[in-house]
């Protein structure tokens, strides 16, 4: 009997998980950028559009000339 | 009948769903290697290659249908595979080969489908997804399993479990070693999971399940569980941030397990310390001694079940006053199962994924730990690291080195670093080193140019001089 329960249990919780990471995994982006505002450990994060591509182009536009 | 017919219908529910989303019959295998339904069921299941069948569905279905943002290499990764190809080559010189072949077809499964785990698993939908199939899984087990012991006591040698015989859950040392694993993911799965809904009591009964399981070690009398336990203890400790709240129901726990548990358990446990004179544990010292003398002669092991040809001198006992010779004694730790049977070029890749993966993980747990977006991210991590130090500790006294739930930790910590590492990538270009230096040769072929020329990145094309300053304006929401 308690066979049983452990085996329902499992399964069902498990059925319950799968249905809803199916769903989610269909309706969601797989990697989201993490917020940038209180990065203290050194993560290299998403490099704020202004400074970062900025200085790229300007790089870029020195190369050419 | 019943439990049989449900776990048909689970079991074809895996299969159709992997159809449509192929991750699913990852899941499916992970289920199908951890809870054994071929073992439990009374037909059908019993009688198909089932774990085949669900294996080639993930390899097929990942292969046609979703080879989507592969993971970074990382050295973990590469020891893996190098040692299913080490361990395959050892055959060619296995003392036992008969005994070496059928322990090589598990081992050899298992290595590569934890290899592959990462390929498949990526978001954090598919991370927690993988994460709470295990640990259900290894519950169908232990829950019956605790939930006996909590009414009639447990015993050395009593196979309460759902399966028979001796060997995988059915095997006290085993199954109370991955009962212990299993613990800081449940916890972790109570304060983070977001696939159950978050019913008020949800952390409880993920509570509920960790303390099932810690009582199902317990209750099978290893004395390699007492060991995993107080590492478990130890470790949850260190990086628990309420410590004292921690010591407080550790303290709790521990003396109510000393007041409540039987004597038989007191005097199995107890026999740690008399390890010069009890037998099991002499007869371990021994075997690793004759482990030592072997690979010293055979520095490239002796492949699977090397230990099949060993021989050792029992010292005199009252039954024996000559002393009498033993053979063919399992190795009974991890790291002497590796040395004996794939030698020191296997022990070296062994301990270089053990060194790789948990050096990974603290410092995932590190760099995460003060981002709110992350901090599932370094408990998960944590929650890892501990299973595997409960795995390497109780380990060392029994032989599990190939067994799946280690290399499936190790595909997790491989995993979570994964998603990281898309993570902090998503929606820039953020590139660097040679991966940069691909992206630029695959752009610059597709437009025909020299691929070693200063390539401007598509995205930087619109962006040039007299045009960048409105476009970062207009990015940052400016007019």
């Amino acid at each position: 009997m308690l066979d049983l329960v452990g085996i329902l249990f499992s399964s069902i919780m498990m059925f319950l998980v799968i249905l809803r990471a199916v769903q989610l995994d269909n309706s969601q982006p797989w990697f989201r950028s993490p917020k940038t505002g209180t990065d203290r450990s050194g993560l290299r994060l998403r490099p704020e559009a202004s400074g970062e591509e900025e200085r790229r182009v300007r790089r870029t536009e020195k190369r050419r000339e | 009948m019943l439990r049989s017919a449900w776990l048909v219908l689970l079991y074809l529910s895996f299969l159709g769903l992997g159809i449509t989303t192929p991750f699913v019959m990852t899941l499916g295998y992970v289920w199908v290697d951890t809870f054994q339904p071929q073992a439990v069921a009374y037909f059908i299941l019993n009688e198909l290659p089932v774990a085949f069948i669900m294996g080639a569905g993930a390899f097929l279905t990942y292969f046609a249908l979703d080879r989507r943002s592969p993971p970074p290499l990382t050295l973990a990764s590469l020891c893996q595979v190098g040692l299913a190809i080490w361990m395959t080559i050892t055959l060619s010189w296995a003392e036992l080969p008969d005994r070496a072949w059928v322990k090589w077809d598990w081992a050899f499964k298992a290595m590569v489908f934890a290899a592959f785990v990462p390929l498949v698993i990526r978001s954090r939908v598919q991370i927690e997804a993988f994460v709470q199939t295990y640990v259900f899984s290894l519950a169908a087990n232990f829950v019956p399993f605790g939930l006996k012991v909590l009414a009639s006591g447990g015993g050395y040698g009593r196979n309460l479990g759902l399966q028979a015989g001796n060997s995988g859950l059915a095997e006290g040392g085993y199954l109370s070693t991955v009962c212990l694993m299993a613990v800081p993911l449940a916890l972790f799965l109570g304060r983070h999971g977001k696939l159950i809904p978050r019913l008020p009591m949800m952390h409880l009964a993920y509570g509920g399940i960790a303390v099932l399981a810690i009582v199902t070690a317990i209750g099978t009398y290893e004395r390699s569980a007492l060991v995993g336990l107080v590492m478990l203890g130890l470790y949850m400790f260190l990086r628990s941030r309420r410590k004292f709240l921690f010591a407080l129901i550790g303290g709790a726990a521990a003396i109510a397990v000393m007041v409540l548990a039987a004597k038989s358990w007191d005097a199995r446990v107890s026999t740690i310390s008399d390890y010069a004179t009890e037998g099991s544990a002499l007869t371990r010292l021994l075997m690793w001694k004759w482990t030592l003398g072997f690979v010293s002669e055979h520095p490239f092991g002796g492949s699977f079940d090397a230990y099949g040809i060993s021989t050792i001198m029992m010292p005199p006992d009252a039954l024996n006053p000559g002393g009498y010779v033993q053979t063919g004694r399992a190795y009974h730790s991890i790291y002497f199962e590796v040395l004996g049977d794939l030698g020191y070029p296997g022990l070296i890749m062994f301990l270089l994924v053990i060194v790789s993966s948990l050096w990974s993980l603290l410092r995932l747990s590190r760099k995460c730990r003060k981002i709110p977006d992350l901090v599932w991210v370094a408990d998960l991590s944590d929650a890892i690291q501990t299973g595997m130090l409960v795995f390497l500790t109780a380990g060392a006294f029994v032989g599990l080195a190939f067994q799946p739930p280690f290399w499936y930790f190790v595909a997790m910590g491989i995993s979570l670093r994964a998603y990281l590492w898309h993570a902090e990538r998503a929606e820039t270009g953020n590139l660097q080193g040679w991966r940069l230096t691909a992206q630029r040769a695959r752009e610059a072929m597709a437009g025909g140019s020299r691929w070693d020329e200063p390539t401007v990145l598509p995205e930087q094309a619109p962006l040039r001089t007299g045009t960048w300053r409105g476009a970062t304006r207009a990015r940052r929401g400016g007019a």
